[in-house]
């Protein structure tokens, strides 16, 4: 249950979650997100390869990465994300805020 | 002794004066040929002006009374009387049953004809609560069902965006309080710091005690200092102490709230996602429902207009009761010839040749009344055969 962070040469944050994205993910997803050392990002990539289940919180937690970088971001991609999952992003209208891959 | 007889003589009177006639022509052959042809001429005569076997049989019936006629006449009248009447009154009877049947009959059609008018309202009313295709309507309280779909699916939108609302802000606090926690952790090196002075304080103000102790009767004065620094540094860890409980009790407070704020924050999204998927399963169905009564609620009210259409034909169709009324009449028109035939012989007031020619010439008259009135009925069956729309 770890979140891995990792920076590509292109300026992009790629950010591979764990099998569950919840409430318990709060601290270290923050961390994940806070701790990128550049001043302005070109782009954030959640991976949701591993997740099987997420709840609520994580729709808290992805606005406030967004707020956080309000300003210096502009592009969220969220990646392999499976059918479940793409739909709670549609239900809570989130394809406007994010890209879904 | 008959005409024949009385002729026959005479021709034999004739031919004898002939005869005598003929004895002063003196040629023999002449003579012959003569006697000849008056004897030829004589039976010629006789069988012509002799009456025949017929007229011998009418004279015979002149002898028939009309009295007797009468008679008869009355008997035969008497005797087909009951059937005429019965007919006659069979006849009113149907032109009766017809009429009455007949306008109960027109009643329930009209009746039916404005149930069918009013269903045919209602559906249409019906149908435009249910689709709201009436434009007028537009202005109208009515809830159609494309307006509930649209209601019940902005009220899932606004309790979806409530939903990721209420994350959000729970996370930021959850930020906030995590902050706030390693505000404590801080504050609790702080308080060691402050533990520290004051374990220092208290074992500087020991020190001073043992030297103003060493400095005899002068230092008396300082050991009294000494020892309030000490009490006071004793005050300050006992402060210190309390403060750090004081501390964690706040710090676990927070972490409750934590928890708390996690636990709002924590919502199985899996519920959400299969509220909308029934919801919008039971709109599909409800829309589907909703045009299918719309559908149907047409076809009732075409099938509606063609009941209409059909009551209207059979009340014109109805009309059959005049004809019905008229044959009726006709049929009682004929049955008073027939009457008027069985009296004729009652009528009869002359005897022998006289009585047949005014039986054959009453027979006449009432034939002639006959075929007239059939003639009519004729008319009046190719009438009823094709019935003019109204």
């Amino acid at each position: 249950m770890t979140i891995t962070t990792s920076t590509s040469a292109d300026g992009s944050v790629e950010i591979s979650l764990a099998e569950t994205f919840d409430f318990n993910c709060v601290e270290d997803f923050r961390k994940a997100y806070e701790s990128v050392a550049e001043e302005s990002v070109k782009a954030f990539v959640i991976d949701f390869r591993s997740t099987h289940y997420m709840d609520s919180s994580a729709l808290g937690m992805l606005i406030n990465m967004q707020k956080y970088w309000e300003g210096r971001c502009s592009q969220y991609r969220i990646i392999n994300a499976n059918q479940q999952l793409k739909k709670i992003f549609a239900i809570s209208r989130f394809d406007k805020k994010f890209t879904i891959e | 002794m008959g005409t024949k007889g009385k002729l026959l003589i005479s021709a034999v009177v004739i031919w004898l004066f002939a005869i005598l006639a003929a004895s002063l022509l003196d040629d023999v052959l002449i003579r012959t040929i003569v006697l000849l042809i008056l004897g030829v001429v004589s039976v010629v005569i006789v069988q012509f002006l002799a009456p025949t076997d017929e007229q011998m049989q009418a004279d015979a019936q002149e002898k028939i009374d009309a009295e007797d006629i009468r008679g008869l006449g009355h008997t035969l009248a008497s005797s087909g009387e009951p059937f005429c009447q019965a007919v006659d009154q069979t006849s009113s009877r149907i032109n009766d049953v017809v009429n009455d049947s007949v306008g109960s009959l027109s009643q329930s059609f009209q009746t039916m004809t404005e149930n069918a008018h009013r269903q045919q309202e209602m559906m249409l009313e019906l149908l435009n609560r249910i689709s709201g295709g009436n434009a007028d309507a537009v202005e109208d309280e009515h809830v159609t069902i494309g307006d509930f779909a649209g209601e019940v699916g902005r009220i899932l939108d606004d309790y979806v965006k409530l939903f990721v609302d209420v994350s959000d802000k729970s996370v930021s606090a959850v930020h906030n309080i995590q902050d706030m926690v390693q505000h404590f952790d801080g504050m609790f090196l702080l308080i060691n710091d402050i533990r520290g002075i004051a374990e220092q304080t208290n074992l500087l103000a020991l020190n001073a005690a043992i030297e103003a102790a060493r400095a005899g009767e002068a230092g008396r004065g300082f050991a009294v200092v000494a020892d309030e620094v000490r009490k006071l540094s004793q005050s300050s860890s006992t402060l210190n102490d309390q403060i750090r409980e004081k501390a964690e009790v706040a710090k676990s407070t927070i972490t409750r709230v934590e928890k708390v704020v996690g636990e709002i924050a924590s919502m199985d999204m899996n519920i959400a996602i299969d509220a909308k998927g029934h919801l919008d399963g039971m709109l599909k169905e409800l829309e589907e429902v909703n045009s299918d009564v719309s559908r149907g609620v047409e076809r009732i009210a075409e099938m509606n207009s063609g009941v209409q259409r059909d009551v209207n034909q059979a009340v014109t169709a109805l009309q059959f009761a005049d004809l019905v009324s008229q044959e009726a009449g006709s049929i009682r028109e004929q049955i008073g010839v027939l009457q008027s035939l069985l009296q004729v012989l009652t009528r009869i007031d002359t005897s022998g040749a006289g009585a047949v020619r005014q039986l054959n010439s009453d027979i006449q008259t009432l034939a002639q009344a006959s075929r007239q009135s059939a003639i009519k009925m004729a008319g009046n069956n190719s009438a009823a055969g094709e019935i003019d729309l109204y």
